[in-house]
């Protein structure tokens, strides 16, 4: 029998808070984190998020009952207070899976944070998981090689990768911007990196930077008969420009190319991730702009929702934070949001910030990319903490050595397989560290002069974003 | 601040050389391309531009990496670098300027 | 016009070779080399042994010393396939591989003994 049809303004718990509703396998799931202004009942507030990021609009109109609202509508099925903060509460939400389009993360964004973060009723809101069902999963894209399709192709087993951003950012020719990706490469990286603001500026257009950077890998690897890459720098202005940038570095025969995702747009990603895939290409991701985004612990999208999306529309490599370096969040929510790029089934686990299980199905993993601010000290608590599926970039770490380039980079190569060496045999790395490195240094005097360069280091680090787990 | 023309020579460099163009000149003084008593003052950047050239044809003789200089070399390489960090450290440089710009 | 370096000067320095993990380091001892076979071991991994000329170790694929030791958990037993590839193909990089299987990958993949390299 139709409804009748009642005009006004209702109140969204009605029609969606539903706390005996049990999400299906096939809805995406959403926790926010919402601070609502005063005065506001939670199941209220929350309901209000599920509709606006659903089927709501401000009042009942009469379209509402052509549509079977029931079966569309977002849900609002649980709420949960957050640990030690009392201004602000979880709300998790259920969405069908038939509001969204097969294969688009662009899609379910516009959904969930498209049209309600600037909602009234709210003082502050922030996206912080979603789970997005394997049926969902399997209609993605995905990584365009994958963790092991990525080894094959660079031949590199058991240890993790070692990579630097060439600087100064500004002013170098592309001859002398060659030279330096050389003498990395020579000097004992696998990969040297454009920084994410290179892209085809006057003082250096991207097809020279192009030419010379593959002229350096090739005499790399001719001379260590190792493979080498420099991730060529495709974000452009637009999405034809970044697929012509990518197809000339195919055409030179560059085994991998990068993309800011976040300024590049997720649907120039996505493109681009389906091309890299259709070519043999890999694909590292550079997360510039994400900290617009999640730094905020109560407003935005946390960085583990960046990372579960990205993985969908497509990268191979994403940085995720060091840790242990300076201005990084703790420890455990980032080794949460590295397992979700790497694994293929992450349990909930609220002591790393996991809100949900999150199924991968057969979907390779992305390589979490460690950079900013590290350096060979810094190896041992690296090896441990991410493992040999990474990459560990050390821009400064490698650019200031005091002997140069090549030196910095024979110094951390010395230092990440003394480290593996050492974690293989069985040893404590973090205990470890200093004896393990000083030890390799002996045959090393490039990793001797960057063990004094730099300082041995103690982690001491206050983060901006903790997790919310310790009661008050 | 405007933009030198001509190189400020090692020595007035930052913290006495700890630069890109500063290692170049003190390679240049193990392979004996320039005399050590040589700081580039008032050289202009092709002159730089191609020192760095000549500096790159030697390291490509020992494949860029420090621990294959024959002894000589090294023995000079040590000296000369060593030297270079000590009056580095001395105007207050250490690695932790290289590295804690990065974000 | 690229300045293009003169190539040859490096790539006769033979002491630029290198064949990634652990060839940064110095030539493992017995001792070291037993430590690395009781981590791939423990890993649950399955052992391979491979070889192949110097010359040629840019390639994907190099010689297989008969199968990988699929189950093989024995470390003496590992070592000794080891120590006779070497003996049988003496001038030869010989390298060791762990098979996961999980990954679909090798966990581990390292040159245990350095043939001469010419070129």
């Amino acid at each position: 029998m139709a409804k009748a049809y009642s005009a006004g303004v209702k109140e969204y718990r009605e029609t969606y808070w539903m706390p005996e509703y049990t999400p299906k396998d096939t809805d995406i799931l959403a926790c926010f984190k919402i601070t609502p202004q005063d005065g506001v009942p939670r199941e209220e507030v929350a309901a209000a998020v599920a509709a606006e990021s659903s089927t709501g609009t401000w009042t009942t109109v009469w379209t509402d009952l052509l549509t079977d609202l029931d079966y569309y509508k977002g849900r609002a099925y649980a709420i949960e207070d957050v640990p030690g903060d009392d201004t602000c509460f979880y709300a998790f939400v259920a969405y069908p899976i038939d509001l969204f389009e097969e294969g688009s993360v662009v899609n379910v964004l516009t959904s969930l944070v498209g049209n309600v973060f600037g909602f009234k009723a709210l003082r502050a809101l922030r996206l912080e998981d979603i789970r997005f069902p394997v049926a969902y999963v399997m209609t993605c894209n995905g990584p365009p090689q994958g963790i092991q399709v990525e080894r094959d192709i660079m031949n590199k087993y058991g240890r993790p990768m070692l990579g630097c951003t060439i600087k100064p950012k500004l002013g170098l020719s592309a001859k002398n911007y060659g030279r330096a990706c050389y003498e990395g490469l020579r000097g004992g990286l696998d990969f040297t990196k454009d920084d994410e603001n290179v892209n085809s500026q006057p003082f250096m257009r991207w097809r020279h930077r192009f030419d010379f950077v593959m002229e350096a890998i090739l005499k790399a690897e001719a001379e260590t008969g190792e493979r080498k890459g420099h991730y060529l720098n495709v974000t452009a202005p637009t999405s034809d420009e970044m697929m012509r940038r990518a197809e000339y570095a195919k055409e030179i025969g560059a085994p991998i190319i990068m993309h800011d995702f976040l300024t590049g747009g997720l649907s120039a990603n996505t493109q681009l991730a389906q091309w890299c895939q259709d070519n043999g290409m890999l694909l590292h991701i550079h997360r510039a702009m994400h900290a617009v985004l999640d730094r905020n612990p109560h407003h935005g999208i946390h960085f583990r929702v960046l990372t579960k999306v990205l993985r969908l529309s497509g990268g191979d490599h994403l940085h995720s934070g060091t840790v242990v370096g300076k201005l990084e969040g703790d420890r455990e929510a980032t080794l949460g949001w590295i397992d979700t790029m790497r694994d293929s089934y992450v349990k909930e686990d609220r002591s790393r910030g996991l809100f949900f299980d999150q199924d991968w199905g057969s979907m390779p993993g992305v390589i979490p990319v460690a950079s900013g601010g590290i350096h060979v000290w810094h190896m041992p608590a690296l090896v441990n903490i991410f493992g040999d599926d990474s990459v560990l970039q050390f821009g400064g770490g490698t650019l200031g050595h005091p002997w140069g380039n090549a030196a910095g980079a024979a110094a951390n190569r010395v230092a990440v397989e003394a480290c593996v060496q050492a974690r293989n045999q069985g040893r404590e790395l973090e205990k470890e560290g200093k004896d393990i490195l000083t030890n390799a240094a002996k045959h090393s005097p490039e990793l001797g002069a960057a063990m004094e360069t730099w300082k041995e280091i103690k982690f001491e680090f206050d983060t901006v974003d903790k997790l919310d787990v310790s009661h008050k | 601040m405007k933009k030198p023309k001509t190189y400020v020579g090692i020595d007035n460099d930052l913290f006495g050389g700890m630069t890109a163009i500063g290692k170049i000149i003190r390679d240049a003084w193990v392979f004996g391309l320039l005399p050590e008593t040589e700081t580039c003052e008032g050289w202009n950047f092709a002159g730089i531009d191609a020192l760095i050239d000549k500096v790159n044809a030697e390291w490509d003789k020992y494949g860029c990496l420090v621990s294959h200089l024959p002894d000589d070399l090294a023995q000079r390489h040590r000296t000369i670098h060593t030297e270079a960090v000590r009056i580095a450290k001395e105007a207050g440089w250490d690695g932790a300027f290289e590295t804690d710009d990065e974000g | 016009m690229s300045n293009v370096q003169d190539y040859k000067s490096s790539l006769s320095n033979t002491e630029s070779r290198k064949f990634e993990t652990f060839s940064y380091l110095p030539q493992m001892t017995a001792d070291e080399i037993r430590q690395q076979i009781e981590y791939l071991v423990s890993k649950g991994w399955n052992p391979g042994v491979e070889h192949c000329e110097p010359e040629n170790a840019f390639q994907n694929f190099w010689y297989m010393w008969k199968l990988p030791m699929f189950g093989e958990t024995d470390i003496d037993a590992i070592l000794k396939e080891c120590e006779a590839c070497h003996a049988a193909h003496p001038n030869n990089h010989v390298r060791l591989l762990g098979f996961d299987n999980y990954a679909q990958s090798a966990g581990a993949s390292m040159v245990i003994y350095r043939g001469e390299i010419k070129y």
